[in-house]
């Protein structure tokens, strides 16, 4: 492998699998326009780092598709705590 | 959240307007039913299962009491949230209240990911070994009932103080600052236990639809 192959076209080291995937995590946080030049390269070229990061992302779709989204308001633990809350009373007109 | 911050008792006291009240009733009853089973799931990595119906109940009882003095520093929902985690501590007795300052150290060693890149020395180190095989849930499809069903499985042994991180990030939705403050981390702790949680996931959903990355015999499972 010869020296420049380790760099990008800014001159930037490359980095390796090993140097990606700590950055995983940060990488699921933001959009990917904001992704560092030697991630995206990395990305390019190494199909399995692609594919482990999906994995992750898919990891994180399944964790965020709760299908239990609300309980129904008849639920008796709501009207349970409807009447422990203090709401405003009619004033007693006399 | 009008029905409990914004308008408190005495603000609408002088309503006489049941039509008002209706809808208050009503608003609120919304709030508690979007709030309640993401509750759950976070009293349940705190205190056991049997209890944590009842840890949900004493905190919007607390919550409906004191809501007039929510002062907007956080989120609503991250002031219900410490209000939850302060009663599921109680709920747990004063032995495990007592603090202990935990930290997570920072050594991976026999993780998930052990053995599946090429060591130091060897032509390709640095690059993977044994490479993960496929996306699971490829483009376009949707999350089926039963990978989504492992998942949240596997979620449960997690490691408890993992399972809150991932529990409130991946799940719930919460931002890495709010994480810290309602689990008292601090934000490397918080970024490893969040690495570690995932990683372990990653792979047992890696071992379970594609058979590869799992654990040896001895080590039994990655959760």
């Amino acid at each position: 492998m010869k020296i420049a192959d380790n760099f990008d076209a800014a001159g930037a080291a490359a980095i390796d699998c090993i140097d990606f995937l700590p950055l995983v995590d940060d990488l699921l946080e933001i959009d990917d326009e904001g992704w560092d030049a030697q991630v995206v390269r990395h990305l390019e070229e190494c199909p399995p780092c692609r594919i482990f990061l999906e994995q992750l992302q898919d990891l994180r779709r399944m964790l965020r598709a709760q299908d239990d989204e609300a309980l129904a308001l008849s639920d008796p633990r709501i009207r349970t705590l409807l009447t422990q809350a203090c709401f405003p009373r009619k004033e007693d007109p006399s | 959240m009008r029905a409990m911050i914004g308008e408190p008792a005495e603000m609408s006291a002088g309503s006489s307007d049941d039509a008002e009240l209706a809808g208050d009733r009503l608003l609120l009853a919304e709030q508690i039913a979007s709030l309640y089973p993401g509750m759950l799931r976070f009293a349940r990595t705190i205190v056991p299962a049997a209890l944590a119906e009842d840890v949900v109940q004493e905190t919007w009882i607390a919550v409906l009491k004191v809501a007039n003095t929510f002062e907007g520093r956080s989120t609503l929902r991250t002031w219900i949230y410490a209000v939850l985690r302060n009663k599921a501590r109680q709920a747990l007795g004063s032995e495990t209240r007592r603090r202990t300052v935990e930290t997570e150290e920072a050594t991976d060693e026999g993780g998930p990911l052990a053995g599946r890149l090429h060591p130091p020395g060897h032509p390709d180190a640095g690059h993977w070994s044994v490479p993960p095989s496929a996306r699971f849930i490829p483009e376009e499809r949707a999350v089926t009932a039963e990978l989504r069903h492992k998942v949240l499985e596997a979620l449960d042994k997690l490691p408890q103080r993992q399972r809150s991180v991932v529990l409130l990030r991946d799940v719930e939705g919460f931002s890495a600052e709010e994480v810290c403050d309602l689990l008292v981390l601090d934000p490397g702790n918080q970024r490893i236990l969040l690495h570690r949680g995932r990683a372990k996931l990653r792979a047992y959903i890696e071992c379970y639809q594609f058979g590869r990355g799992c654990p040896d015999s001895e080590s039994g499972s990655w959760l």
